[in-house]
């Protein structure tokens, strides 16, 4: 009994011992840092109608889109605090206005040091599936949010550092609550930030460039198409040549896809490099990921929206511009085992200088320029 | 008494669970199917300039790519036509066999609770049936095969592609990898082109035990026919089946999916 009430006047004592410990180091066990007096009452997230597309994105049974969710997904998205030093965010190699993506070859992350490949356009990326990155190694946005804030040339940050930073927000564990349910703040997880970031990035849909208003909205005024702009449609789409008088460009072989997503989500050797073996291949691509030979080289097909916004262009970014591209698929490049011989013709495509100005001018009917304008997708902290 | 009474009990329904246990597993038993390509009888690799094979009576050629959609996949029952369904629908690809040793490894597919018995016939389809094929695939889960292959919709066609088989060939007789050599693009689709192979083979399938059937794809035999008529190669109409106006191809190609397979 005496022991009991020892127990019971030295507890006093302990409680602010716990406060010094939250002040500067790990939370202790047990701890809660209530959060139940915030309502947690999810909203749905509703996704705008894409019309002519027909296709539904598919979105993870134990992750909804609610408007909740994006809203801290939008947050974190570009608040810099998941890297080591509050340097850099996801919008620091994904810009808005950019098309999600940003103008450099190789992007920069902490303490300017710079990774292999180029970034990647996050547009429509809820659409993307067979993998995502360049090479494929990530199944789900869910999964992808986790690699670059570890990543030495990203974020260069932990995930338990994250997690206890936004524990220890001013703001963040309220938004937590809302989107997640959490009941107390020491409840976020990894698996929760990567989640919102998974349905805000859902939300950047883009559905209203000049060609599919044209083509699959079947709107026809004022949206007609240049001369040059409607020939390069026939060369895109065209296999066998001659439709319309024009040589084949073979472009939708990679990027046609379904509805408007402008890329078949695979993973190609596009020719770029000029290699004698598999393993002359500077960057094996897929290959480092499925350790499969024919796999070597290959990289996945970037949708073609907002191409003319997101270059210097190829996982390495070594196209500065879009003529630059035309010009190396027109050439046939570098043929290798792997190359798609269906798709990239050995001797080239052929396009005479007028064609491929053509094939250049529809490019830029791809731009969809209600999605970069639109405040949904900009900086929230702004 | 009343721990007895509890002992037994614990027994008796112990016991039933595993003659329940027996009989559902005395009733089926496993079957692998195990695929692999060839050509002419040799193992197929792909992707690798290092293999190259003999177009019928003529040229070298060698191939990227061969892979297709393999759906209503069952065995027929010896007596009359029943059948046991071993699989509705999956994509068969073989394009990244580059080396021997892949190639000479057979894609097999282990199949469980297989209805023990006498079957007379493997039966499988090369690409997508009707009701899939005209389906909104987009309904359909990640892991899906027509979602997971979504890339293999042609919507100039309103179909899949069922296969697709791409290769180069030396078609001036100045030897592969010279810079000039015409690419084989054989994409194959549309409903009317949806066929059926049947391989017939006494197929027992016995409790508990697991049975091998080893299935050959004989590219070669896709290219000729049982008149003894090759797909001639020498006609630049030939090359590719783009679209829909370029029938003949498709319409050789396809045609000769039966005897392209084999069975032991």
């Amino acid at each position: 009994m005496k022991k009991f009430v020892f127990l019971l006047l030295i507890i006093p004592f302990l409680i602010p011992a716990c406060k010094d410990d939250d002040a500067g180091g790990e939370p202790p066990v047990g701890q809660c840092n209530d959060l139940t007096d915030i309502a947690y009452d999810p909203s749905p997230y509703e996704l705008p109608e894409m019309i002519g597309w027909d296709v539904k994105m598919i979105i993870p049974a134990d992750n909804p889109l609610t408007i909740e969710g994006v809203d801290l997904g939008h947050k974190l998205f570009f608040d810099p605090i998941l890297s080591v030093d509050s340097t850099i965010s996801c919008s620091s190699c994904h810009d808005p206005k950019l098309s999600f993506n940003n103008q450099t070859a190789l992007s920069a992350g902490v303490n300017g040091l710079t990774g292999r490949r180029s970034s990647m356009s996050l547009i429509n990326a809820g659409f993307f599936e067979n993998g995502l990155f360049w090479d494929g190694r990530s199944p789900s946005l869910e999964d992808q949010a986790l690699h670059p804030v570890t990543d030495p040339v990203e974020m260069l940050e932990t995930w338990e550092n994250v997690e206890e930073k936004m524990q220890r927000h001013l703001t963040y564990p309220e938004e937590f609550r809302k989107a997640f349910g959490v009941e107390c703040a020491e409840d976020i997880t990894r698996d929760m930030v990567t989640k919102a970031l998974a349905q805000y990035e859902r939300t950047l849909v883009s559905y209203n460039s000049r060609w599919e208003q044209k083509m699959l909205q079947g709107n026809t005024f004022p949206l007609l198409f240049s001369d040059d702009e409607l020939k390069g449609l026939f060369i895109y789409f065209d296999e066998l040549g001659g439709n319309a008088g024009e040589t084949a460009g073979h472009c939708n072989h990679c990027h046609a896809g379904f509805g408007g997503l402008l890329t078949d989500n695979r993973y190609h050797n596009n020719n770029i490099e000029d290699v004698e073996t598999y393993d002359d291949f500077p960057d094996p691509g897929l290959g480092g990921v499925t350790g499969k030979q024919s796999d070597i080289g290959k990289f996945r097909a970037p949708t073609l929206r907002n191409i003319a916004l997101t270059a210097p262009y190829m996982h390495d970014g070594r196209f500065e511009t879009l003529a630059e591209v035309i010009e190396h698929y027109n050439s046939g490049g570098h043929q290798f085992d792997n190359s798609p011989t269906g798709s990239i013709p050995e001797q080239g495509l052929g396009l005479s200088e007028e064609e491929m100005k053509a094939l250049e001018a529809f490019l830029h009917t791809l731009t969809d320029t209600t999605f970069f304008d639109d405040p949904h997708y900009l900086n929230p902290f702004n | 008494m009343k721990k007895i009474l509890f002992l037994f009990t614990i027994v008796a329904l112990f016991m039933a669970a595993s003659c329940d246990d027996d009989q559902v597993l005395g009733d089926t038993g496993s079957v692998n199917l195990n695929f692999k390509a060839v050509y002419a009888g040799e193992p197929l690799v792909f992707q690798n300039s290092e293999f190259t094979y003999k177009y019928p009576e003529s040229f070298p050629i060698r191939f990227n790519d061969l892979r297709f959609f393999i759906s209503e996949v069952a065995l027929v029952e010896e007596e009359g036509s029943d059948e046991a369904v071993l699989f509705e629908l999956d994509y068969l690809s073989f394009s990244e066999n580059s080396t021997l040793e892949e190639a000479e490894r057979a894609t097999t597919y282990p199949l469980d609770n297989i209805p023990a018995g006498n079957y007379k016939a493997l039966k499988f389809s090369i690409g997508v049936p009707a009701d899939l094929n005209n389906d909104n695939f987009t309904d359909y889960g990640v892991n899906h095969p027509l979602r997971s292959n979504s890339g293999e919709y042609w919507s100039g066609w309103d179909s899949f592609i069922f296969m697709k088989i791409n290769g180069s060939f030396d078609k001036d007789g100045d030897g592969l990898g010279m810079g000039d050599d015409a690419s084989l693009g054989h994409h194959l689709g549309g409903d009317d082109y949806f066929k059926t192979v049947t391989l017939e083979k006494a197929i027992v399938v016995d409790p508990d035990q697991s049975a091998d059937l080893n299935i050959t794809l004989d590219l070669v035999e896709f290219y000729q026919n049982d008149a003894g008529q090759i797909l001639d190669l020498t006609i630049p109409e030939n090359w590719a089946t783009h679209n829909t106006d370029n029938i003949e191809p498709l319409v050789f190609l396809t045609n000769n999916f039966e005897r392209g397979f084999t069975i032991e």
